[in-house]
C-alpha cells in the first residue's frame, strides 16, 4: 500500500499517531523514502512552540517551549534519560523577580503531556551548565553536579520515581568522588544518609545516559581515594534509605 | 446565487460522468484552481478516481457544504458516521484521490481513519492489517526492537 500513497500523505498520517506507535511503526518496513526523525522533534512538542533562542557562551543554543512551561528554557545539546514511560530533559524557567531556577521538565509519553520535576533547594539556583541529569538505575533520574574545577561532585538521586506521572522529588544526597565526565570512569560514592558506599559506572560518551550501580568488593573502594574514611564505610546489606 | 449553481462536469476513470455544483466542487483546491484559471468549462477528466470513489467524495464535499451552517459538532458527528462505514480498501482509494483532488478536509479526515486504525497495535498487526511486507531482515528487525525497546515493552 505505502507504494502508491504519496510520502507526503504517509507523513501526514504518520503525525497523528502518539509516539509509541510511531515508533512501533519504524519495524513494520523500511520507509526509506520517509525520514521519520524531525518527526521525532516534531511529536515531543505537538502544540508546544518550539524556540531556539541565542545566549551568550558557554553554551549558544538553548531551545525554550512555549505554552505548557512558558518560558522553560533546556540545553539542545545534553541527554534526554527515558525513565519510566517519560522522556526528561533537564532547564530552567523563570521565578519571581527575574531569578531563574532549576528542575526537570518531563513528557510522559502515554499521556503525552508535559510535567515538571522540582530540584532540591541547594541545586536550584545552581547554574545550569554546571548541571546534567542521568538515568539513575532501572526506574530513575540523577542529577550530578559538575562546576568547574571542582573536585568532589555532588550526585542527586532520585528517590522513588511517582506513579502516574506524579513525580517525587525528595533527592539524597550523595558524595560523588571526582566525577570525570570526559572519560568514561567507573567511581564511588558514599551516600550520606545511610553511609552507604556504592560503586557507579557512569556512561558519559556522547550521550551522557546512564549511571549503573552495582555492588562491589569493598577492597576495591580502597583505591578510589582518599575521599572517605575507612571507619565511615560500612556496607548494610538492606539499603536505609530513609531519612 | 446565480455562480453557485453553475455546474461543474467530472468524468471518472471508468467514464462516469457527474455533475456537481461549483460550491460542492470547489471543497477540491484543484478544481477551484481550475476554475480560476478558467480551465474548467468542459469536462474534466479524472483518470485514476472511479466513479464509485468519485461519488463519495461529492457526498462528502456536499455533506460539507450544506452543513455549513451547522454546529461544529453536528459536522464532527457525520465526518464520523461518514469514515467509519467505509472499508480500508475503500479508504485507500479515497485517500490517494482525496489527496489528487486537494479536498483538505477529507485528507485529514481519512488520515486520522488510518492512524486510528494504527494505534495500539504491534507492527504485526500493522502488516497484517494493510497487507505490508516486512522487508527487514529478522537482525534488521531484532535491531530496531532493541533500540526501541521502551515502545514495546512499556504498557499503553
Amino acid at each position: 500500500m505505502s507504494d502508491y500513497i504519496p510520502v507526503e500523505v504517509i507523513v501526514e498520517i504518520l503525525k497523528r499517531l502518539p509516539v509509541k506507535s510511531l515508533v512501533k511503526c519504524k519495524s513494520v518496513c523500511k520507509l526509506e523514502q520517509c525520514d521519520l526523525r524531525p518527526m521525532f522533534h516534531f511529536y515531543s512538542f505537538t502544540s508546544f512552540t518550539f524556540q531556539q533562542h541565542s545566549l551568550s557562551p558557554p553554551r549558544a543554543l538553548e531551545k525554550g517551549v512555549t505554552a505548557g512551561y512558558p518560558n522553560y528554557a533546556f540545553l539542545s545539546e545534553m541527554s534526554m534519560p527515558f525513565v519510566n514511560g517519560a522522556v526528561h530533559w533537564l532547564g530552567h524557567w523563570e521565578i519571581n523577580n527575574g531569578k531563574e531556577s532549576n528542575g526537570i521538565l518531563g513528557f510522559e509519553l502515554s499521556a503525552e503531556e508535559f510535567f515538571q520535576v522540582s530540584f532540591p533547594k541547594s541545586l536550584i539556583l545552581s547554574r545550569p551548565f554546571d548541571l546534567s541529569i542521568v538515568k539513575y538505575g532501572e526506574s530513575s533520574i540523577a542529577v550530578s553536579t559538575h562546576p568547574p574545577d571542582a573536585e568532589l561532585h555532588e550526585l542527586w538521586i532520585m528517590k522513588e520515581y511517582g506513579m502516574n506521572g506524579e513525580v517525587l522529588l525528595h533527592m539524597h544526597n550523595a558524595k560523588m568522588a571526582s566525577l570525570d565526565l570526559n572519560s568514561q570512569q567507573m567511581k564511588a560514592s558514599l551516600d550520606l544518609n545511610s553511609q552507604q558506599v556504592e560503586l557507579h559506572v557512569v556512561d558519559v560518551g556522547t550521550d551522557l545516559l546512564s549511571v549503573r550501580s552495582y555492588v562491589e568488593s569493598l577492597v576495591l573502594l580502597d583505591k578510589v581515594g582518599n575521599v572517605y574514611s575507612e571507619s565511615d564505610v560500612n556496607h548494610p546489606i538492606d539499603s536505609s534509605d530513609s531519612e | 446565487m446565480a455562480s453557485t449553481l453553475k455546474k461543474i462536469i467530472l468524468k471518472s476513470c471508468d467514464g462516469k460522468i457527474l455533475e456537481v455544483e461549483e460550491a460542492v466542487a470547489v471543497q477540491s483546491q484543484m478544481i477551484k484552481n481550475m476554475i480560476e484559471d478558467d480551465c474548467a468549462n468542459e469536462e474534466i477528466p479524472l483518470p485514476d478516481i472511479t466513479g464509485e470513489i468519485l461519488s463519495m467524495i461529492i457526498e462528502y464535499c456536499k455533506m460539507h457544504v450544506d452543513g455549513e451552517n451547522n454546529s461544529n459538532n453536528e459536522l464532527i458527528a457525520r465526518d464520523a458516521d461518514f469514515i467509519t462505514r467505509v472499508d480500508l480498501n475503500t479508504l485507500y482509494y479515497l485517500i490517494v484521490a482525496a489527496n489528487f483532488l486537494n479536498v483538505k478536509s477529507l485528507l485529514d479526515l481519512t488520515c486520522q481513519r488510518v492512524a486510528d486504525i494504527i494505534k495500539g497495535k504491534s507492527p504485526e498487526e500493522i502488516r497484517l492489517t494493510f497487507n505490508i511486507k516486512n522487508d527487514f531482515t529478522p537482525e534488521e528487525e531484532e535491531e530496531i526492537r532493541k533500540k526501541n525497546a521502551w515502545a514495546f515493552d512499556y504498557k499503553d
